[in-house]
């Protein structure tokens, strides 16, 4: 009955009934819970019903609630025997526990519903949403004074949130520089740098400017070795192994390679722009000629201009000089106007003709360099050639000295010959043949080595696909445990969701467990019965054998009376010994019957002591005083109208 | 010019003690490779303010210049010929331990030549639950803030907020830059 009433408190507290703590069991409700949790039960199984959940002081609204509670639980169905207003007002214990169990039964089952959906990703997400929200929802205002940077702690639903935007910043981050390679003892740190880490080294929380910033900084640094991590790992995979380099060679080239681009772009566009520069320095270079040229000529024009041209230049060279004079500045004029003009005109005629044979001198210079140059040039080819042709007369000269010394002795010196192209032939046969046997082997082993050579390249080539392979798999494995660990977080937040409901397996234990105690009380019963069973057959047969042994007794004891005295005695006896004995078995039935009826009478009487029938009496009667008075009262309010 | 400067910090680098030159060298750098201000309160009792700037100036330079040009040891300490051995030791272990974090803070400013440059981005996501017209949406938005570095060394900050088409089309065209400057490092 406990386990039964545990369920039951169980699920009137998850139904929103303020039981207290300490309630274990139904004995332990009163009149007022009973009424409570009885209308919450209503009130949850019907939805919108009217009625109060606290017990109302006078005694005929209670006599009314009672009623109406009664009439309700009818309706849903109840079929425990008669129900009224006493049940509810003057409860025993086992009838609540019936009423009770009824109800429990009749609640809406939410919770069971919603463990029949697929309870998917999203579905998790919003419920933890939903959830989330309505506790933020459910707290009052607070303001902002209250708050440490916006975080308000909840104790309810534990835990904390952020209210309003007073305290938002953002996430900025900067460079921030750690020890490296201090983990691997192997690599050796230079002295400076260990001396650096040791003593000037800020920390990494000083290292920001605003210590705000310290947590995105971190976070950005260690995201950012990540990612170069796996880029490298992803090219080194792609393009490194295939390369079948090492690493540090690898990244070598590389690095030589983005160089070298760099410099061909940078080399390509300087010389486009360098083409372009010098299209417009030609040009340029063009006009400045021209604009020389055109200068030159009008010099030369103005020399042979007329004598207009001098009087312009005169009277304008007055007027400066009037100006001049206005001004304030005294020039001094040592010679006429005309004197001076005739000595610039000598002097510039002078220079002039100077230029002229000048450059007339620089021109014939020229041309003789030209002349000297193309005549050295000649003259080298012509060195160059009897240079050559020397040297094949020499030669030649050589060989003929030769053959004409040889020639005095003809024969012998020929003889000789002979003999020295033989053994040169001679030795060049040997040195062929050693080479030949030289050859072979050598011509083998480079076979050999061939054929090793590119079966290891073939072997290479297989370990590396299966290095390929092997990085795949390696990848493909990693991505299923995430995948696998993902579930499994999903699985225990919702078995921890689970959990939060009644304990399932518990009950399904217990369940079990009663169940097998009841089988053994049915092979009990079973074994009981069949004693029974035995003992009455026993008995019946006793009971013939009995009969049967009298009958033949009587009968022949009665055969006998009629002839002998005594034995008409015997037969006395004997029907007296039966008769008797018949009042002995029945005396003992009736007692059995009369023991079988005790039983009964006591359990009864046990029935009735657990209904409280004396407190319940007392109750009543008190009520019934106080009905009485309350009814004195309004008669006479009624009698004072 | 910069060898005049040097002239005349090294007369008020001889003031400092050994370790604070050291410390000093250290600092510097680092304000170099963050971009940060230093405070020289903890100098002002050996360098007055103007002098604290003309040292400052000075090192700075002699970092720039020694890792940006690729100085070898040889000829740093024939540039800082005027400073006294130990001064030149300490100068030069400093610029060891700082080279590569230099060289990469020098190199980041030189590609980030263009009018605006992208120097920070931050991005959270959002869902939607539901809006004046519709009881659940339940659509994810994505807001994507960009802090952009004019070239005047202004920050300005901008900010997106994307749904998940604009998300993916912002994320091809991405990729397809990123396709593009591949292309180019590869095609050589």
């Amino acid at each position: 009955m406990e386990e039964v009433d545990r369920i039951i408190i169980h699920s009137l507290r998850s139904i929103g009934c303020d039981l207290e703590d300490d309630v274990q069991s139904l004995r332990q409700f009163g009149t007022e819970i009973i009424i409570a949790s009885v209308v919450q039960c209503l009130k949850v199984i019907i939805g919108d019903i009217d009625l109060p959940s606290t017990l109302p002081p006078g005694m005929s609204a209670r006599f009314r609630l009672g009623a109406s509670l009664a009439n309700n639980v009818q309706d849903l169905g109840y079929k425990g025997g008669d129900l009224g207003y006493q049940t509810f007002l003057y409860s025993n214990e086992t009838e609540i526990r019936k009423i009770f169990m009824f109800l429990v039964e009749k609640l809406p089952k939410e919770s069971s519903q919603a463990a029949d959906e697929p309870m998917g990703a999203s579905v998790l997400l919003l419920r933890a949403i939903s959830t989330e929200l309505s506790h933020q929802l459910s707290l009052a205002w607070s303001p902002p004074f209250l708050k440490d940077r916006g975080i308000r702690i909840r104790s309810k639903a534990p835990g904390w949130q952020r209210e309003g935007a007073c305290c938002l910043q953002h996430y900025r981050s900067c460079h921030i520089s750690t020890p490296h390679s201090l983990g691997n003892i192997s690599t050796k740190i230079p002295k400076e740098l260990s001396s650096y880490y040791k003593t000037h080294m800020p920390f990494v929380t000083n290292q920001t400017q605003l210590h705000r910033d310290t947590a995105p900084s971190i976070m950005e640094t260690n995201a950012l070795e990540i990612a170069t991590q796996q880029d490298w790992e992803n090219e080194w995979n792609q393009i490194g192994l295939a390369s079948r380099l090492s690493q540090q060679e690898f990244k070598r080239r590389k690095q030589e390679r983005l160089l070298k681009m760099i410099k061909d772009r940078l080399q390509q566009d300087s010389q486009r722009q360098d083409r372009g520069e010098g299209h417009a320095a030609s040009s340029d270079l063009q006009q400045i000629l021209n604009t020389i040229e055109t200068q030159s000529k009008a010099g030369v024009i103005k020399t042979k201009g007329s004598r207009f041209a001098h009087t312009e230049k005169l009277q304008y060279a007055k007027d400066e000089e009037k100006t001049m004079s206005q001004v304030g500045l005294a020039v001094p004029a040592k010679d006429t106007e005309e004197e001076l003009e005739k000595k610039r005109q000598e002097e510039i005629e002078g220079l002039r003709s100077e230029l002229l044979n000048l450059t007339a001198q620089l021109e014939k210079l020229d041309i003789e360099v030209k002349k000297f140059s193309a005549n050295r040039q000649q003259m080298e080819e012509v060195i160059s050639t009897e240079a050559k042709n020397s040297e094949e007369k020499n030669a030649s000269y050589l060989v003929k000295k030769r053959t004409l010394d040889l020639l005095p002795e003809a024969e012998a010196n020929i003889g000789k010959l002979q003999s020295v192209v033989d053994t040169s032939a001679q030795r060049l046969l040997n040195l062929a043949k050693q080479w030949e046997t030289h050859r072979i082997p050598l011509i083998e082993q480079y076979r050999e080595l061939r054929q090793l050579n590119s079966k290891r390249e073939s072997e290479a080539q297989k370990k590396l696909e299966e290095i390929k392979l092997f990085r795949v798999k390696m990848k493909e494995t990693a991505d299923d445990a995430r995948r696998k660990d993902e579930l499994q977080k999903q699985l225990v937040s919702e078995y921890e969701r689970m959990t939060k409901d009644v304990n399932r397996s518990a009950y399904t234990r217990k369940i079990l467990e009663i169940v097998a105690n009841i089988k053994k009380q049915k092979q009990e019963i079973d074994k009981i019965l069949l004693d029974t069973k035995s003992v009455q057959k026993e008995i019946n047969s006793l009971s013939g054998k009995l009969d049967r042994t009298f009958t033949v007794t009587d009968e022949l004891i009665f055969k006998d009376a009629k002839k002998d005295e005594a034995v008409k005695k015997a037969y006395r006896f004997l029907a007296a010994l039966h008769e008797n004995f018949e009042q002995l078995i029945q005396t003992v039935e009736d007692t059995g019957v009369v023991m079988r009826e005790i039983k009964d009478l006591e359990e009864q009487i046990e029935v009735e002591s657990n209904k409280k029938v004396l407190s319940n009496l007392e109750k009543i009667t008190e009520d019934l005083q106080q009905m009485k008075k309350e009814n004195a009262t309004l008669i006479a309010k009624v009698k004072g109208k | 010019m910069a060898a005049d400067k040097w002239e005349s910090a090294h007369s008020l680098l001889r003031k400092a003690s050994i370790n604070d030159f050291g410390t000093l060298c250290h600092l510097v750098a680092e304000s170099i490779c963050r971009d940060g201000i230093l405070d020289p309160g903890k100098y002002m009792s050996v360098w007055s303010l103007e002098e604290w700037w003309q040292v400052q100036a000075a090192v700075t330079d002699i970092m720039r210049k020694a890792v940006g040009r690729g100085w070898t040891n040889e000829k740093i300490s024939e540039h800082v010929s005027s400073l006294d051995e130990p001064y030149k030791k300490v100068l030069l272990e400093v610029l060891t331990c700082h080279k590569q974090v230099l060289r990469r803070k020098l190199v980041e400013d030189t590609t980030a030549v263009s009018h605006a440059v992208l120097s920070d981005f931050d991005w959270k996501l959002k869902l939607a639950m539901a809006s004046d017209k519709l009881a659940s949406i339940q659509e994810p938005l994505l807001q994507l803030d960009l802090d952009i570095r004019d070239a005047n060394g202004q920050r300005r900050q901008v900010f997106l907020e994307l749904d998940k088409v604009e998300l993916s089309k912002l994320i091809t065209s991405l990729e397809s830059c990123s396709k593009s400057v591949q292309q180019l490092t590869t095609s050589a």
